[in-house]
């Protein structure tokens, strides 16, 4: 009970909210402390208690890393995908970093050619075939604005992907294949192809107030940092539009591309300042550093480290996890309608469709798009990050680890206390 | 959500904006200003009108989609496809955002002469002005109506007497667990140039305080609707968890059994906050009155003498019927107050005087 009710707390204090109402994650249960009796609330307790239940035990389920068995990724309902990952079972393959999946590619070619996703790619890439051998790959050519790599190995008897003609409607029921004969993870589109721009963040956190942007945090090694903004800064002016409602300055930001400069005029005291920014995708952080941010989207697992500024690309709902992207999205006659370009948030994927990725793919074939001469260097900086990453991870991980250990210690060490208290007491009682 | 006072919800529910990381918020002695008498819209729920035709469908894609049976076939999810796109083409029109104060929300239209249904987190309060973003990025005023902060739902009027495309509501209590079910919603708030991103997924638990299920939610789809296999409005987009399985909606069921409340602008399920009127017991209806469950030790319950399993059945003036009314009855009453209160122990009849306390946090 205690279990559930603490979920509860953390369930409810993560409403999704106005546009991305953002709670501590990690708060204890204000629903545990509130004392019993005449509130509100109390009235609710029960079904909330039952509710609490429910998404404890879908919880456990995810923690488990198995679908509930309702759930739209259930084994069961992927399993009825396995038809339409068929045809494409031999055309998936997985790209590697030594034994570590980084992404998974699309067979293009008998000759040996394989499409992913290209800022995925770290180390010495290689290649598992669907049928288990390994490969080293060459990376043919990269397109930077597609994020696409098209890569080589030594086999001339693959077997390509069948292309879908036409773009699926929107709801369209979508399958990712993976290695596997059943599906990774199945969703629907969500919206129709469109132009994925870059988010332009700055790495400021407003004051909740209507009238006026007043700037609450800023976000180390955020745009907003290098700019020169500070806490307590009144925003008046940016690009030449004044700013009232913190709403005119998002939509200013959203009409911005990176790599341009914003002239923003603040108020600090009595003083009226000047500051210039050169504007960076995701406010030059890394995913992680913007989850401090953009915890919601955070949520459902990681992000891609590129998760915008496509030409063109499908939305879809399938959850995928980063190293999920590069690989074919099918249809149910396993036709490929699109190649998995991003995990971009806690609803978003995209994916580059046939009409943008053939005649790129063309051209790449043709000799365009060589990948620059520092490619490798560049792959080996990658492999180097991501050793980092993982590092961090396993040190967070083991921090957890230590904190809940500290708990039981003291926990123990109080519960000897009273234990030995009332040994003492019946000592002392003793006739 | 049980927060301690209505500063701090307004200050949880409207406090960051994730996205462009620009918050979006109000403060709440601001709101004087454009806040203007309510006047409630009379009627009952809007009539369902069919307002949406779907593509016939066998009893198999109906037992499909109600969850009754998991699609085992190509054919089978062939017919689920042909209904998830039919929904989506459908419920785009009538998937509005919602702009409140400095922030942004989404809604459902269910009724031609312009209800909006949202979330209580959304529309936050009575009597406000509002902007509707319709699917187009028409932009049409409106007004706030009644809000309930207990489970989250709110309610909206459109200005004016256009007629505009909308949603049948359907009912929440019988969902099946594994229903197929579609959200939509305008996350990051309503962007030109990009529809409603449609989401479909199951239902995953269902219980008259939230329907959670694996459409996939977040910030800017509060308020935004849940559909069901026949594109009729299950529930309303409120809150989210850590992992894919929590998605959570207000059940529509909610806005039926309270709509004359929230229509005439009322305000309900506010957190109990510091020093109001505090007795210290939980319980669970029975037929005779509460069932006490627990007593907080020190509380005003305790202290005369009020056990676990006592049954109260008169608090005051009034017969308690409900825990509802309990509660009720002692939030009328005043801390210091001495209140006679009747209980049944076993079988005996007892009157034991409460002396109401005050809330400490």
């Amino acid at each position: 009970m205690q279990r559930s009710a603490l979920a509860l707390g953390m369930m409810l204090s993560c409403a999704i909210g106005m546009w991305g109402a953002r709670l501590p994650a990690d708060e204890p249960a204000p629903a545990a402390k509130q004392p019993p009796g005449t509130t509100a609330e109390e009235g609710r307790r029960r079904w909330e208690q039952a509710f609490a239940h429910q998404l404890d035990m879908l919880r456990d389920q995810q923690a488990r890393r198995r679908a509930p068995p309702q759930a739209r990724n259930h084994e069961a309902i992927l399993e009825a995908f396995r038809e339409s990952v068929l045809p494409v079972r031999l055309g998936t393959v997985t790209v590697l970093d030594g034994d570590e999946q980084v992404a998974l590619g699309t067979v293009v070619d008998r000759e040996g050619l394989v499409l992913t996703k290209a800022s995925e790619l770290r180390g010495t890439p290689a290649i598992r075939l669907a049928d288990g051998t390994r490969h080293v790959a060459e990376v043919v050519a990269v397109s930077e604005d597609h994020d696409l790599a098209l890569l080589k190995i030594g086999r001339t008897d693959l077997e390509p992907v069948k292309w879908a003609t036409a773009e699926p409607a929107v709801g369209s029921l979508l399958a990712t294949a993976g290695s596997g004969t059943r599906p990774v993870a199945v969703g629907v589109v969500s919206v129709a192809s469109r132009p994925i721009r870059s988010r332009v963040v700055l790495g400021v956190e407003l004051r909740p107030t209507a009238n006026m942007a007043i700037v609450d945090k800023v976000v180390p090694g955020s745009t907003a940092e290098k700019m020169g903004l500070r806490p307590d800064d009144v925003v008046t002016r940016v690009g030449g539009r004044e700013i009232g409602v913190p709403r005119e300055l998002v939509e200013i930001l959203r009409e911005r591309q990176p790599g341009e400069t914003l002239e923003m005029a603040v108020r600090r005291g009595a003083e009226t300042i000047a500051l210039t920014a050169r504007l960076e995708a995701d406010g030059g952080l890394s995913p992680r550093r913007q989850g401090r941010l953009d915890r919601q989207n955070l949520l459902a697992g990681d992000m891609s480290s590129r998760r915008g500024n496509f030409p063109e690309a499908l939305q879809h709902d399938t959850v995928l996890q980063p190293e999920d992207c590069g690989g074919p999205l099918v249809n149910l006659d396993g036709e490929v309608v699109g190649i998995n370009i991003s995990r971009a948030g806690r609803i978003e994927s995209y994916a580059l469709t046939p009409a943008v990725v053939l005649p790129v793919l063309e051209a790449m074939k043709a000799g365009q798009h060589a990948p620059p001469g520092n490619f490798p260097h560049v792959l080996e900086g990658r492999a180097l990050d991501a050793r980092i990453t993982r590092q961090e991870k396993n040190l967070r991980a083991a921090e957890r680890a230590q904190a809940a250990a500290e708990r039981t210690r003291a926990e123990a060490e109080k519960l000897l206390e009273k234990a030995r208290r009332q040994r003492q007491e019946w000592s002392e009682r003793a006739p | 959500m049980a927060m301690t006072c209505r500063d701090s919800i307004l200050q949880r529910w409207l406090c960051w904006c994730s996205l462009l990381l620009l918050v979006f918020a109000m403060p709440v002695a601001q709101a004087a200003g454009d806040v203007e008498a309510t006047s409630p819209p009379a009627g009952p729920p809007p009539s369902s009108t069919p307002a949406i035709t779907l593509p016939p469908g066998d009893e198999r894609l109906e037992n499909v989609f109600a969850g009754r049976k998991a699609p085992a076939s190509k054919d089978d999810l062939r017919a689920l496809e042909t209904r998830l796109q039919a929904i989506a083409a459908a419920v785009l029109p009538c998937t509005v955002g919602v702009q409140v104060g400095g922030g942004s929300g989404s809604g459902v239209i269910v009724s031609e002469d312009g209800f909006v249904l949202t979330a209580g987190h959304v529309s936050v309060r009575p009597g406000q002005k509002v902007t509707i973003v319709l699917q187009d990025g028409r932009r049409v005023p409106g007004k706030t109506l009644g809000v309930n902060f207990g489970i989250d739902s709110g309610l909206i009027k459109i200005d004016g007497d256009e007629k505009w495309p909308h949603a049948e509501l359907g009912r929440s209590k019988d969902l099946a667990l594994g229903a197929w079910c579609v959200a939509a919603g305008h996350p990051g708030g309503f962007q030109p140039g990009r529809t409603s991103p449609i989401r479909a997924g199951r239902v995953l638990a269902n219980q008259p305080g939230g329907i959670a299920t694996d459409c996939m939610l977040v910030g800017g789809d509060s308020g935004g609707p849940l559909f069901d296999g026949r594109a009729r409005v299950i529930g309303i987009n409120s809150r989210i968890g850590g992992t894919v399985a929590e998605n959570v909606c207000v059940p529509i069921d909610t806005y039926r059994d309270t709509w004359p409340r929230l229509a005439a602008g009322e305000v309900w399920g506010l957190p109990a906050r510091k020093g109001d009127p505090f007795i210290g017991l939980s319980g669970e209806d029975e037929e005779a009155g509460v069932r006490v469950t627990q007593v907080q030790p020190g509380s005003p319950a305790d202290k005369a003498g009020l056990k676990v399993d006592d049954v109260v059945c008169r608090f005051g003036a009034g017969p308690i019927a409900s825990f509802e009314d309990l509660v009720k009855a002692v939030r009328a009453s005043k801390p210091g107050a001495s209140v006679a209160v009747e209980v049944q122990r076993g079988e005996e009849r007892l009157a034991v005087t409460v002396i109401v306390g005050k809330r400490e946090d």
